[in-house]
């Protein structure tokens, strides 16, 4: 009697353990279902600690492994949060944003037109490179992760490089368009971005020149220097927006103190250490008009609007196919679990049983 | 320790005595760091200083702290203005040392003019219950305080400019205004380029076309002497003066269906209330303007 009174309560003692064990797994799975986005968000920052505490679990318990997964749930929850709270949440990861597409849309338009202009292009290039660009521009902004809090950043000079996608952006553009271009075309095209990019440099220079010639009253002879000194040594990220000086005409970007002061006078030179400097802050593309085109107003030609119609639908669908696709791998995975652990129960009843009968 | 950074520290000396910063070159006493959070909690008469004058970057790249100009450090940053003023003045034409003292003198009568103008502002922003404003006449007020800190205090109109005035002869005069004059075209001139380059990028413009909004730009648009904070919307606000019919014919079709759509939006009247906000004497602007053809020849 007191042997079948102990099987019974060690019956039941088991059970609550499995029980839970089986609940417990259930719940977890649901949550990594929840929060896949989020985790692959997160992936890149944590994986150094996951790779830790992958090594320290290795080292220490077995027992161990669930407390290190439920830290990491909790974690992933913490940073779900954040994502929300920030706003960046409402964007699938891979996926481009919407604003940040919307921001950038000017220079795509720019560098079609750009195409356009001086290739006197046919309507099936026009096609072609419209489509290709479009893919191009929304697959940049994606793999850049902005958002449009980042967009505002500080960035630029110094140790703080600057985060926006535009080189990316260009490239990507440019190879679309260069892909469809006959030779002679092409040559036409090759020929105006080079004009473009030095007329650039050029300009921000004798800007910045003019600007600090304002401020230090500097020589002939030391504006010519400084002038030389930055076309020589120029960096894109001391200034990656032109435009920033139509907004701010006081503005000296953070230029490093080597190609400047040692053309500088005593007096200047104090003045310059002194002088109200700003890392190279990008006021978005194309200033005033920029804006405005940001605002959706852009007129655009057939190809453009057809390109960038079905490069959305296209996305659109890849993200609803992606995401049944995930949603069926979860619900398998479940499934694939929830059997494991009824099959362990099982297992263990009967070797219970087995025990007893012994 | 690096020149600049010495000449730095001796001017600083001499306003205040340093003090030593964590990890950085020691910053003189006037100059604080400013960390996240701290403007809001500092009095808004600060703020207003700070809106006004600026800040410096860090000493060391990558470093955040931010040394904000104070007062006393823009009343020596004028104070070395003035000095490389003078000498311009005598790479130019010959100075003797008592003509270099009156000229300092002057200067330095501006920059104590300018700095009792900003005490009667702040006077003018304090409330009756002894705090300072906040809100929009602050911001116009220090903007309109930033743009004549920034064209420099010693153009027409200052003491600097009458002193000199009695010193050199008609020659000499001459010699000084051309050489400011054909600085200030070549500041004005770079600011015609870089719209043009920006709109021109906007746009799709080849580099044809890019020029010859530049020349339309740089002719059309006479920058008044004082440039500042307002230049991007006194072009805009130019720009969108000039008849359509003379823009028209650098565009093809796309371009200029676009720009019109953009300058569309501009609302003329707004605009220019607001460049006369920020300090641009249109009326010199008007002055500026070349004549139409048949005027010229009248």
């Amino acid at each position: 009697m007191k042997h079948l009174l102990g099987l019974i309560v060690s019956l039941v003692v088991s059970l609550v353990f499995l029980t839970s064990a089986l609940a417990f797994l259930q719940a977890q799975t649901s949550v990594s279902a929840t929060f896949v986005p989020f985790a692959q968000a997160k992936q890149k920052a944590d994986q150094p600690k996951k790779e830790e505490s992958k090594a320290d679990s290795t080292k220490k318990a077995e027992p161990k492994k669930a407390e290190v997964k439920k830290g990491e749930v909790r974690k992933q929850a913490v940073a779900a949060k954040r994502l929300i709270v920030r706003g960046r949440a409402a964007v699938v990861p891979g996926e481009p944003n919407p604003q940040v597409l919307q921001q950038y849309r000017p220079m795509l338009w720019a560098e079609y037109h750009l195409a356009r202009n001086v290739c006197d292009l046919s309507l099936d290039q026009r096609k072609a490179i419209a489509r290709d660009a479009e893919h191009a521009f929304q697959e940049a902004i994606a793999k850049s992760g902005m958002n449009p809090q980042m967009g505002f950043r500080v960035a630029g000079g110094g140790a703080n490089q600057r985060h926006e996608p535009d080189d990316s952006i260009r490239e990507g553009l440019s190879k679309a368009v260069k892909d469809h271009l006959k030779p002679e075309q092409l040559a036409r095209y090759q020929a105006e971005l080079d004009k473009r990019a030095a007329n650039r440099k050029r300009v921000t220079v004798d800007v910045i020149t003019a600007k600090i010639d304002e401020s230090l009253i500097l020589t002939v002879e030391q504006r010519d220097k400084i002038r030389e000194s930055l076309v020589t040594n120029w960096k894109e990220s001391w200034c990656p927006s032109p435009e920033s000086f139509l907004f701010n005409a006081q503005m000296v970007p953070q230029i490093p103190d080597q190609f400047i002061v040692p053309i500088l006078n005593d007096t200047q030179k104090s003045i310059w250490r002194g002088l109200n400097k700003f890392a190279g802050a990008n006021f978005r593309v194309f200033g005033f008009m920029g804006n405005n085109m940001a605002n959706g107003d852009t007129p655009e030609d057939d190809p453009l609007r057809e390109a960038r119609e079905a490069e959305t639908k296209a996305r659109e669908e890849a993200r609803t196919k992606r995401e049944a696709q995930q949603k069926n791998e979860a619900e398998t995975k479940k499934a694939d679990d929830d059997a494991k652990a009824k099959a362990k129960l099982r297992e263990l009843m009967q070797s219970k049983k087995t025990k007893v009968a012994k | 320790m690096k020149g600049n950074t010495l000449a730095f520290l001796t001017l600083a000396s001499i306003i205040v005595p340093a003090r030593g910063q964590e990890g950085e070159a020691p910053l003189p006493q006037g100059i604080r760091k400013a960390t996240a959070g701290q403007a809001a909690r500092e009095d808004l008469e600060t703020n207003f200083d700070r809106g006004l004058f600026g800040r410096i970057p860090a000493t060391k790249p990558g470093s955040t702290p931010i040394a904000w100009i104070t007062g006393e450090m823009a009343r020596a940053q004028l104070a070395m203005q003035l000095t490389l003023k003078i000498d311009e003045v005598e790479r130019l034409v010959p100075l003797g040392g008592g003509e270099k003292k009156k000229l300092r003198a002057a200067g330095e009568q501006d920059i104590r003019r300018f700095f009792d103008h900003i005490g009667e502002v702040k006077e003018s922003l304090r409330l009756p219950s002894g705090e300072f404003a906040r809100g929009r006449p602050v911001g116009t007020a220090r903007t309109r305080l930033g743009i004549e800190y920034r064209a420099g205090l010693f153009g027409s109109g200052s003491y600097f400019a009458k002193v000199l005035a009695t010193i050199v002869d008609e020659t000499q005069a001459e010699v000084l205004r051309k050489a400011a004059t054909e600085r200030n075209r070549a500041r004005r001139r770079t600011r015609a380029l870089l719209m043009a380059q920006s709109w021109g990028d906007a746009l799709g413009l080849d580099s044809e076309q890019r020029r010859k909004l530049f020349d339309l730009i740089d002719e059309r648009i006479p920058l008044p002497e004082r440039n500042g904070l307002g230049d991007y919307p006194y072009l805009i606000y130019q720009f969108n003066e000039i008849p359509r019919d003379q823009l028209r014919p650098i565009f093809n079709e796309m371009q200029w269906k676009t720009l019109t759509h953009h300058l569309d939006q501009i609302k003329p009247e707004q605009q220019k209330a607001r460049v006369i906000e920020l300090g641009f004497d249109l009326g010199e602007a008007e002055q500026a303007k070349p004549k139409p053809e048949a005027e010229q020849a009248k």
